[in-house]
Formats: structure tokens, C-alpha cells, sequence
């Protein structure tokens, strides 16, 4: 059953091209990532002054930056920390938050409280809550994950509460609670396995805006320490060389761009496939 | 109305006690001590002490929360650790750059999201509806401080039509041509804004432009024009008018990256660069200010729906 469903799901994501660019996009980087130390001409920290600021030629495809380091390698291994940083950030927002929003849905009076607290919590723009976060707890890997993803299991905690809000008056669940099955059996497995479509959509959603968060907390020098390479604080450095330099600015923003729009298109065609009423709330 | 406007105003007052709360809360949530955080652990223990007592972190909780909060009403947000001045002081020096900003911004991305997402609801699947799509795909996935950079670098630099650093005091120095500077900083802050309202507005239009009475309204003569404009766009307009106040919060957000990539001195750069120092009196007070303007979008956002749909006033 679960196999032609998900038979079903690659039939129609195959007829249609843009998603199919997606999820081609998507690989190709997430390959290039794990595969970084055996795809990168040089080693991304590999400095040679001699080497310095040049342009994009045979021995260096997307030329070299202010330290002669190589731009293709040090974009390569940024995918790498990108995309696990990203993901991370979505397995923490995702788990916090639907962990917040099925308990919010089902224990109505302990959900106002909660809900009303996640809300004050959105109200406080994306960025100025990770930089105060960042401020607390110090910079580093994990506190950028942490970070991120409280910011964004506020915004997934909201969907699974209304996910949870209207499925426990679902007849089904309501049968099975007075048949006695117990409340932890029916939040896992009558509320949550019929909330996952939305909530795997909103992952790749919470995926993409990580990596742009991620790439701007790096780029104002307060995301992850700056001896690990990544797309924003490579961007950071080059701007003071970019007339100089351009290509140490434009490539590594065309692979964010690319890892954006790739997990976009995936969100969007996942969402038209597993629950297209979806289209107008995400 | 009054009662609706009373409700929101009631709820607003409630979203705010609980975000001075956690602003409040910040400060203690720093592991140690926060004023040893602060100074760094070199400085001397007397140094350490006159902060605490200057942050009154040596009394209990409650009394803390009780000075901290009616010193807010009163205007008086502490003392900036590393400039020295008041906080509510420096916050207002550097507002006229995020305010300028925020409001170019919002006006940019009204004037192009809302009508190019008209535009392709009115043609849907036309060339226009498909270049608006891709557009709006395409500027949701950049980084605004790239394509600052890039705005900067070719406008700025390579062409010198627009300055690409700075904002010198339009209200100090009376000069409106100062504005000029915060062309580039809009644009980039408003493009991925502007794509999301594109979509959303084409959404919402599509569901309204099929209905019967648009129909009827086209069957009785008017203008495809007032149609859209006059029927279609009133009833479309509760997601549109979400998103647009969403929007504006997004934008305060977006200026703390926009002004540290074009050097402007705002409210933005001052919490990147408190966050970078440690500066937590600071970065409390630009919490809380951010917040209070939050709350107050929202409310303005819920009373403008009261006046767009009856029908919410009775829900």
C-alpha cells in the first residue's frame, strides 16, 4: 500500500519539469556535499598567497579568493556545512515543533497558554531572535542549530496546531478514545500519522529559509566559527575585494540560490501532491 | 466595530505582557553571570559588582522584573555598556535610517507585489503570469545581502548612478536628496518581500476572480478594470492585507542584514553590533522596541480586516 503510494508520488512529481529540476538541483548539491573531499581540486583551506584573487581559468574553474584559497573547493565543502546545518535545523524544528503543537491541539486549556506564547515568540522578527539567542548561548555549531530551530519550530508548532485541532474531531479519533485507547497511542498514531504530508512539506520549506538564515548569520560574522568554510562568511570576506574579485561573491551565492530554489520547487510539488488544500496556508 | 476593535486591543495588551516577559527573561537565561559575561573574564571583581548593581542583578527576581518594567514605561531602558548611553537614546540616533528604510521598502514592495500579482491573475498561465512566477521563484531563493552586494556592485560602483554606502541625516541635515542612498538598501530589502506578495495575491485574486458575481459584474457591462479593481480586489484582500503586515514586520527583520551590508546606521547594524560585544542592555532594548512595533502591526492589521470583511466583526 505504502510502496504504490509512493509509486504514485514519483509518477506525478516525474510529469512535472520544474520539480523535476528541484529534486535534480537538490541531489547534485547534497552529492557534491558528502563527496566534497573527493570532488575538490584543493583543500578548502589550502592558502597560497601567490595565488591571490585569481580569476576563473582551467587550474581554478571559479577562481581563487584574497587568501589564494580555491573558491570551487571552499563552495563545495560550504554545501556540505550548509546542507547539514540546514537539515539538523529542520529535524530540531520539526520535532520541537509538533511535539509543541499536538500537545497545544489536544490539552486545549495548556494549548492557549502554550500557543499565546509561541505567537510572542514569532513576533519577534526571525533574525533578532537567533541573534539573541546567539548573544546567550555563544556562537558555534550547535548553537546555530538550536538557534535557527527554535525559530522555526515556532512557526511548525502553529501548523501542527491547527494540524491537531482539526483532526481530533475527526470521528475516527473520537471513536478510538471511546473505545479506551490511551492518549499517547492516539496522538502518535491517529493525529500524527495523518498530520506527517503537511508537516514533511513544511520541512523542506523550514530547510530552505535555514540555509538563507544560516548564510545571513554567517555573513554578519555571528553564526558558526569562521575556520569551518561556508557560503555566508566566504561572501562576508569577499565583499571587500568584490570589484576586484567578483567571482569570490557570485558563485558562492549562486549555490545558495541554487539549494533554496531547489528545496522550494520540492516543497511546493510535495505540497501539490500530498495535500494540495495546503496550497493557500504554506 | 468598537467591541471588535476593544477585543483585539485587549488581546494586543495581553501579547505584550507576555513579550516584555520574555525580553525580560533574556538577560537571565545567559549562563553565569551576566555581568561577568559582559565584561569578560579578565575584569576585576569591583568592576563586576558595580555592574550588577547598576543592572540590580544582585536583588530578587520579582524586584528585578519590577524596576526593569516600570523604568520601560518610563522610557528608561538602562545604559549601553559599551557606549555609555542610554539605550532608548541610541535606539531613537539610529531609528530615522530603519524607519527610512523599512518604509521605502514596504511602499516598493506594495507597488510591485500587488499589481504583478494582479496582473497574472488576470492572465493566468500567459507569458506575464509565467514570468511573474519564475520571478517570484527566483527572488524568494536569493540572499538579500547578495543581491545587495551585486546592486552595489553594479550600480554603485560600476555604473555610479546611486550611492552605495552610508545615509547621512535627512532630518538633520534637511536635505531630501540624502534619500537617494537608501534606493539600493530598499530594493534588495523589498525584492523577496515582493515575491511572496506577488504569489500570494495571485492566489487569492484566482479564487475570486471565477466566482458568480464577477461574472454577473462582467455581464453587466463594467469595465474589466473596476471589476477587478472594485470587486474581485475587496474580497481578495484579507490574505493580501496578512501578508503585507507580515511583510513590514519581515522588513524590520531584514534591515539588521541590509544595513550591515550597505553600511547604514541603524537600529540593525546596532543590535549586530551589541550582539558582537555583548552589549545586553542593548540588545534588550531593541527586543522590546521591535516587539511593542510588532504588537501594533498586528493590531492595526486586525482592525484594518474589520473594516475590509464585515463578517469578522461578529466572529
Amino acid at each position: 500500500m505504502i510502496l504504490e503510494k509512493n509509486i504514485q508520488i514519483l509518477h506525478t512529481l516525474s510529469r512535472r519539469p520544474l520539480s523535476l529540476v528541484g529534486v535534480s538541483l537538490f541531489f547534485i548539491l547534497l552529492l557534491m556535499g558528502i563527496f566534497a573531499p573527493v570532488l575538490a581540486p584543493y583543500s578548502p583551506q589550502d592558502v597560497n598567497p601567490a595565488n591571490r584573487l585569481l580569476p576563473p581559468q582551467r587550474s581554478h574553474l571559479f577562481g581563487t579568493d584574497q587568501y589564494g584559497r580555491d573558491v570551487l573547493s571552499r563552495v563545495m565543502y560550504g554545501s556540505r556545512i550548509s546542507l547539514l546545518i540546514g537539515l539538523s535545523v529542520t529535524i530540531f524544528a520539526l520535532f520541537t515543533g509538533t511535539f509543541v503543537g499536538l500537545i497545544s491541539g489536544y490539552f486545549h486549556k495548556l494549548g492557549v497558554a502554550l500557543m499565546r506564547f509561541v505567537d510572542c515568540l514569532m513576533a519577534l522578527p526571525s533574525i533578532m531572535l537567533a541573534l539573541a539567542l546567539l548573544a546567550i548561548f555563544g556562537r558555534g555549531l550547535v548553537t546555530v542549530v538550536i538557534a535557527v530551530g527554535i525559530v522555526y519550530a515556532t512557526r511548525t508548532a502553529r501548523i501542527a496546531y491547527s494540524l491537531t485541532l482539526t483532526i481530533r474531531e475527526e470521528t475516527y479519533v473520537q471513536s478510538a478514545r471511546a473505545t479506551g485507547v490511551g492518549t499517547l497511542q492516539i496522538l502518535t498514531k491517529h493525529i500524527l500519522l495523518n498530520a506527517v504530508s503537511p508537516l514533511i512539506v513544511q520541512g523542506t520549506f523550514v530547510f530552505a529559509f535555514s540555509i538563507l538564515e544560516v548564510a545571513s548569520l554567517n555573513f554578519l560574522g555571528i553564526g558558526i566559527p569562521p575556520y569551518i568554510p561556508s557560503w555566508g562568511a566566504d561572501m562576508s570576506l569577499s565583499r571587500v575585494y568584490m570589484t576586484r574579485a567578483p567571482w569570490t561573491l557570485i558563485f558562492p551565492g549562486l549555490f545558495i540560490i541554487a539549494s533554496v530554489l531547489s528545496l522550494n520547487l520540492m516543497g511546493d510539488a510535495l505540497r501539490d501532491v500530498l495535500d494540495p488544500r495546503l496550497k493557500n496556508i504554506l | 466595530m468598537f467591541d471588535y476593535m476593544l477585543v483585539h486591543l485587549g488581546s494586543a495588551m495581553l501579547s505584550l505582557l507576555v513579550l516584555i516577559i520574555i525580553v525580560f527573561a533574556f538577560m537571565h537565561l545567559i549562563p553565569g553571570n551576566p555581568a561577568i559575561v559582559m565584561l569578560g573574564p579578565q575584569a576585576d571583581t569591583s568592576a563586576i559588582e558595580t555592574l550588577m548593581k547598576a543592572l540590580e542583578l544582585d536583588k530578587p527576581l520579582h524586584i528585578q522584573f519590577a524596576k526593569w518594567f516600570s523604568n520601560a514605561i518610563r522610557g528608561d531602558l538602562g545604559h549601553s555598556i559599551c557606549y555609555g548611553k542610554p539605550v532608548l537614546w541610541l535606539i531613537i540616533n539610529r531609528a530615522e535610517t530603519s524607519v527610512f528604510l523599512a518604509f521605502f521598502s514596504s511602499l516598493m514592495v506594495l507597488g510591485i507585489g500587488i499589481p504583478a500579482g494582479i496582473i497574472s491573475s488576470v492572465k493566468p498561465n500567459s507569458w506575464i503570469d509565467q514570468l511573474v512566477f519564475g520571478g517570484a521563484l527566483l527572488a524568494a531563493a536569493i540572499p538579500t545581502f547578495w543581491l545587495g552586494l551585486n546592486l552595489m556592485l553594479v550600480f554603485g560602483v560600476i555604473l555610479k548612478w546611486l550611492p552605495s554606502c552610508g545615509f547621512p541625516s535627512v532630518v538633520r541635515s534637511g536635505n531630501i536628496a540624502n534619500l537617494r542612498y537608501l534606493v539600493l538598501p530598499s530594493f534588495s530589502l523589498a525584492i523577496p518581500n515582493a515575491a511572496l506578495l506577488a504569489r500570494i495575491t495571485r492566489s487569492s485574486m484566482l479564487d475570486v476572480l471565477f466566482r458568480d458575481y464577477i461574472v454577473t459584474a462582467t455581464a453587466k457591462g463594467l469595465s474589466q478594470f473596476k471589476v477587478v479593481m472594485k470587486h474581485a480586489l475587496r474580497t481578495a484582500s484579507i490574505p493580501i492585507v496578512t501578508t503585507a503586515g507580515f511583510t513590514f514586520a519581515t522588513l524590520l527583520s531584514g534591515t539588521v542584514v541590509t544595513e550591515t551590508v550597505f553600511g547604514l546606521p541603524g537600529v540593525g547594524r546596532l543590535i549586530v553590533e551589541a550582539v558582537q560585544s555583548r552589549d545586553y542592555p542593548v540588545i534588550q532594548g531593541i527586543l522590546l522596541v521591535v516587539a511593542i512595533s510588532y504588537v501594533f502591526i498586528n493590531f492595526t492589521t486586525d482592525i484594518a480586516y474589520g473594516f475590509l470583511d464585515p463578517r469578522v466583526r461578529y466572529v
